[in-house]
């Protein structure tokens, strides 16, 4: 036992050697700690976009808190499961934000750390409820209205779009770009692949090069790879996905942004009156997002290149955006696996 | 001074220079671990905490190792026997992926009966796929080394069609590449309750301790060896090729099929697409460290074990990267190697 | 007077490997004009002394002169522009090149050019010396193995040696091939050139001014080829006399042992490589096959020891229908081999001694213990084929690859004599050993046919051949040519037949 304590000292001293050591804390908390766990890394669109926003919100200082973060290397599988134990035992976090398909390691820990509140995010992830909250991400409605350009931009009646893996979270975007393109031009085709990957950056240019070869001429492009753009100057306007690359490439139009900041304010909320009242942490059993309306997605500047496309395409998405916003617009949300057509 | 070829092992010697090779490994660790900014001394001291520093540790430094062994094994018995395959990573998926089919097909049915069930479908699974290597080598003569590369491919995007399709989880969440989770009846059970020591550590120390006396002492074993040393001499013999490259890929197939079924009943409850990846690429450098030797692959797979688990903790208590591991696995390998190759000489005054 | 002044001078060489002395003290002098000859055991340290005198390696101790002067070679283009060539066993050609490309390239006298005119009258001038006919422009595949030889020696009078080395050059040649080195070599000493030929063969060491008679690494004698007898060599190269044995077999031949009819072999490119073979041998004789290496005897053992399967025939050993079956039941039936090359075919270099003696039958009963190799039994079988055999190892669990050639070839022997009841094949069991070996070889191969087995016996060597078998068949292009008997033929028939000629007076078939 006696060894035991030392060793949680030591986690302690080492894990968060910056913050001020707490006592016990008198309402209304003053700070707060959150352990992240990432699967991919920083320069991932889905983890990026995350930790940008997380930083966003610790300058807001919602609720006058001090918020301090630990993040991870990226972790898969059961090294995530020790991980969080370690976060957990360690007594140092409030909030163990697994911004991932976690759901399995998070079942484990729980009712072990019943004060703890956890949060998973994206598709893949079961329901929990209790202390686990299940945050999502969906950018289908930047995609519809960038879709809505796409009709009008292309010349050869056909886009495309490069998938990673035909997830929920994958499926919606694309089906929402294609049906965007679709209500303006019906008659367009429409051409869809995925590269079974969330990150291969050479398989992504194959597939996008045999896209761009079928007629392909606005290219959605959800694969982290811009190369073949610039190598079809002429020819390829690209929209990138979930973050605003726009400098990677001179081809990139814009992208369907993800911003998390709603959602770590919402989730920041919910622990805050759990410390603060005494709410009874009560996790969502169904999956949870923030519009477009609610500042949750974006579409990404033009960056001045709206001569990349026809004026009629900047209009025709410029009227769907007014429309949307003014709640005239409603965009479907269609999950399903995506298909050419 | 002069360098010798030793006319025979020499225990000691072997000791001193394996000794050796594990200091200066322990040397290259903590140069790596400053260089990365982090507290040296604290980072060991996570290291040894997360390597084994409690039961909890040493439970999934083990778990960690199993699968390493497993693979390794398989590597030992192909590679002794002078087939190079790469296949131990298909290998893997096919036996977790057989084990998954059964459990769909026997849901219902009593517990022992499932996981027994499912065990030997994820035999059936490997051995299939170790078939077809060899058959590919006896029949067409196709070098294993492309077979079964060419093999880990169509595996690999099979379990990407497989867990987006007809096994993908549905109901309660949304469309992923990966199965529903396994009831937990069917888990495979733990043989000590802490953390997921499950009952496939158990068969993978069976089947070390089987290969090392097959290897040793028995006849297939024998022929093994002599097939990889001199496959030209056995089979004027009158030992059948054949059919040994055919029972040597079988049995690779099956050791490595347990390393999927293990981790997929006993560690992860659900098969994804990434779980099992590099299992098999892992297990190829497992057991060249390990000398091809059955109890070598057990000790280097259980300190690889214990050098991921340590490294986790490094990375979660003082923020080493845990690319790190990656780096040490390879800066190990070589000294290995090289202490491997110096075992054989000796130095001499001239 | 000029043969008398050493060209070449060898003082105190003395090479260790290890904790083996390879050459101990060796000094020997070797004079314009003459044709000097390396003897010795397989072992002897020839080799080793040969590759210290052109270069490949240098000595522990000792140095070497030319001309009176003293050298330092660190390589062997030291040794060659001090005008020391070499023809090693093994060619070393480009089989894509002609033949004068071969000589010139690589020499560095022509530059970047290969300045093929000024080398052709050379070459030309050369040949019409040497007494040889070869066509420079021919492309080097097309020779036959003696006409590559000649480009070796070529290869060294173009690069002016006055020295010229030839390791075992008669190893790979016909008698034919072997009578008209000779006679170049005679040429060649005629006009001057020392020629060193390093060979364990007694008739072609008597053909030479000089023998250098080595033995475990020591010089032991240097005679005059004038007063050596084979005798007196043979008794400086082991040390001793051998014992003579009984020629052929004084007991009649039994019932029929091996029964072949029609064998045909294809090779891996569809190629006829073994036509329409057939051949009787009875139990308690001793069959061999003459014929020079790749006409077709490789294959023909194969088939007879089950390795191979034929393309057609039929095969009767002992009293089973064998064509078709395995090796495993080739064995059942009591059929032995001596492969040709023991490293690759007979022996697992890294196993030990013990391993190896029980190479094939590592399942049988009388090994085995319920599930595992009863280790005890495989000592005691090991011990008894070490005492058996006089193996000379340091111990039952040494690897082969570390013995050498002899002790290897009785590892070999060990074993399939003891699997061989009905029929042993033997393809050229005693390449590359020593005297002492060669001696034991054939003595048990006489052994096993008086114990009523048959012996096939495959050799390019026909002393050996007219020495030990009732019956010779000779091979060439796949065909048995004739079957004839040593005691009503003589060897120089035999030598025709083996290059295709059919023999004057026709082959008698035993």
């Amino acid at each position: 036992m006696q060894i035991r304590l030392k060793w949680k000292a030591f986690i302690a001293a080492f894990l968060f050697s910056t913050a001020p050591v707490t006592l016990a804390q008198a309402d209304p908390p003053k700070q707060l700690r959150i352990a992240v766990i990432i699967g991919n890394g920083p320069e991932s669109a889905w983890d990026g976009t995350f930790l940008e926003a997380l930083e966003r919100v610790k300058k807001a200082k919602p609720h006058d808190l001090t918020i301090t973060t630990k993040v991870s290397d990226p972790l898969w599988g059961n090294d995530v499961e020790s991980a969080m134990r370690l976060y957990a035992q360690s007594g140092q976090f409030d909030i163990i934000w697994g911004h991932s398909t976690y759901s399995d390691q998070i079942a484990q820990l729980k009712d072990e750390f019943p004060d703890l509140m956890f949060v998973m995010t994206g598709s893949g992830n079961a329901p929990l409820g209790g202390n686990v909250y299940w945050n999502y991400k969906r950018v289908h409605e930047p995609a519809y209205l960038l879709g809505v350009l796409a009709g009008h931009a292309t010349t050869s009646g056909v886009v495309g779009s490069v998938g990673t893996l035909p997830a929920d979270d994958v499926n919606d975007e694309i089906n929402a770009f294609f049906a965007g393109a679709r209500s303006v031009n019906p008659g367009i085709v429409t051409k869809v692949a995925f590269i079974q990957s969330w990150y291969d950056p050479a398989k992504a240019a194959e597939y996008m090069n045999s896209q761009i070869a079928a007629g392909v001429d606005v290219m959605f492009s959800l694969v982290d790879n811009f190369s073949p753009c610039d190598e079809h100057k002429e020819t390829v306007v690209c929209i990138g996905n979930f973050r605003d690359d726009w400098q990677r490439s001179p081809r990139i139009l814009s992208a369907p942004l993800a911003l998390w900041d709603p959602d770590i304010e919402r989730l920041v909320d919910v622990w805050y009156d759990h410390e603060a009242n005494g709410t009874p942490y009560a996790g969502n059993t169904q999956m949870l997002w923030s519009t477009m309306a609610e500042g949750g997605a974006a579409v990404a500047s033009f960056h001045g290149r709206e001569s990349l496309v026809p004026a009629k395409a900047i209009a025709a998405f410029e009227a769907a955006k007014a429309a949307y916003d003014a709640g005239k617009l409603q965009i479907p949300l269609d999950v399903s696996l995506p298909v050419s057509k | 001074m002069r360098i010798i070829t030793r006319s025979g092992p020499s225990v000691t010697w072997s000791i001193a220079v394996y000794g050796a090779a594990a200091v200066v490994g322990l040397l290259m660790t903590i140069v790596l671990i400053s260089i990365s900014g982090a507290p040296v001394g604290a980072s060991l001291v996570a290291l040894g905490q997360g390597a084994a520093g409690s039961p909890a540790s040493i439970a999934s430094s083990v778990v960690k190792a199993t699968p390493l062994i497993l693979t390794g094994l398989a590597t030992c018995v192909t590679y002794r026997a002078g087939l190079w395959t790469v296949g131990q990573e298909s290998q893997v998926v096919a036996g977790a992926a057989a084990a998954w089919q059964m459990s769909l097909w026997t849901t219902g049915m009593a517990p022992v009966v499932v996981i027994v069930l499912c065990v030997l479908a994820a035999l059936a699974g490997g051995a299939a796929l170790g078939a077809l290597v060899a058959w590919f080598r006896t029949r067409f003569g196709i070098s294993e080394i492309v077979s079964s590369m060419m093999l880990n491919y169509i595996v690999f995007f099979a379990l990407a069609w497989l867990i987006s399709g007809p096994w993908m989880a549905s109901g309660g969440t949304a469309s992923y590449q990966q199965t529903g989770l396994l009831e937990r009846a069917y888990w495979l059970p733990n043989i000590v309750d802490v953390g997921k020591m499950h009952i496939g550590v158990v068969l993978a120390l069976i089947v070390v301790i089987w290969l090392q006396v097959l290897l040793k002492r028995m006849p297939l074993g024998y022929e093994i060896r002599a097939m990889g040393f001199n496959a030209t001499a056995l089979s004027q013999r009158g030992v059948d090729k054949r059919r040994l490259v055919l029972t040597v890929m079988v049995i690779s197939g099956v050791i490595a099929a347990l390393a999927g079924v293990g981790e997929v009943f006993g560690v992860s409850h659900r098969l994804t697409g990434d779980n099992l990846s590099g299992m098999g690429f892992d297990g190829i450098i497992i057991a060249l460290i390990g000398g091809l030797s059955p109890l070598g692959t057990l000790v280097a797979g259980l300190f690889f074990g214990a050098l991921h688990n340590g490294s986790l903790f490094m990375n979660v208590i003082t923020g080493v990267p845990t690319a790190l591991v990656t780096a040490i696995q390879g800066v190990v390998l070589i000294l290995f190697l090289i202490a491997g190759a110096v075992r054989r000489y000796r130095i001499e005054r001239a | 007077m000029t043969l008398h002044r050493p060209v070449l001078r060898a003082v105190g060489l003395t090479k260790r490997f290890g904790s083996v002395v390879a050459n101990d003290d060796v000094s020997l002098d070797v004079a314009a004009g003459e044709l000097h000859c390396l003897f010795g055991e397989n072992g002897a340290g020839k080799s080793t002394l040969s590759a210290m005198l052109h270069g490949e390696l240098q000595p522990d101790a000792g140095h070497i002169e030319v001309d009176g002067r003293r050298t330092d070679f660190r390589s062997p283009a030291d040794a060659i522009a001090e005008g020391i060539g070499m023809v090693h066993q093994h060619f070393v050609l480009a089989r894509a090149l002609t033949v004068i490309e071969n000589i010139v390239a690589g020499t560095s006298r022509s530059g970047w050019r290969l300045g093929l005119t000024e080398a052709r009258e050379r070459l030309s001038r050369l040949c019409g010396d040497l007494g040889i006919a070869i066509e420079l422009d021919a492309p080097l595949w097309q020779l036959s193995v003696g006409e590559q030889q000649w480009v070796e020696i070529l290869k060294a009078l173009y690069l002016d040696a006055r020295v010229l080395i030839l390791d075992e050059p008669t190893a790979v040649l016909t008698p034919q091939e072997s009578g008209k080195l000779f006679g170049m070599i005679g040429k060649m000493r005629d006009r001057g050139l020392a020629v060193v030929i390093v060979t364990h063969k007694l008739r072609e060491v008597l053909q030479a001014d000089t023998i250098t008679v080595l033995r475990r690494g020591r010089k032991v004698g240097t005679l005059d080829g004038r007063d050596a007898t084979v005798e007196s060599l043979t008794r400086l190269m082991i040390g001793g006399d051998l014992a003579s044995s009984p020629a052929r077999s004084s007991n009649s031949p039994g019932r029929v042992a091996v029964q072949a009819t029609g064998l045909m072999a294809k090779g891996s490119w569809g190629e006829t490589i073994v036509d329409d073979v057939s051949l009787m041998v009875r139990s308690g004789e001793i069959f061999g096959i003459a014929g020079v290496a790749g006409n077709g005897q490789k294959p023909l053992l194969e088939m007879l020891a089950g390795i191979r399967e034929p393309e057609s025939g039929s095969l009767l050993i002992g009293d089973r229908q064998l064509e078709g079956l395995s090796a495993a039941d080739f064995m059942r039936a009591g059929v032995g081999i001596i492969p040709e090359d023991r490293y690759a075919e007979g022996l697992v270099g890294p196993f030990s001694i013990a391993e190896n003696i029980i190479l094939g039958r590592h399942r049988s009963k009388d090994l085995c213990r319920g599930l595992f190799i009863a280790g005890d039994r495989v000592v005691a079988k090991a011990e008894e084929a070490m005492r058996r055999y006089s193996i000379a190892a340091p111990a039952i669990n040494t690897p082969v690859s570390r013995l050498s050639g002899g002790n290897a070839q009785k590892v070999v022997l060990a074993r399939e004599l003891d699997q061989a009841s009905v029929l042993l094949l033997a393809n050229q069991p005693t390449r590359g050993l020593d005297i002492g070996v060669v001696a034991t070889v054939h003595e048990e191969l006489r052994r096993k046919r008086d114990e009523g087995v048959a012996v096939i016996l495959v050799s390019e060597d026909i002393d050996d051949l007219f020495d030990l078998c009732d019956r010779i068949g000779v091979m060439f292009a796949g065909r048995i040519v004739g079957i004839v008997s040593p005691e009503t033929t003589s060897r120089d028939i035999v030598g025709s037949m083996m290059v295709g000629r059919a023999p004057a007076g026709g082959a008698t078939c035993a």
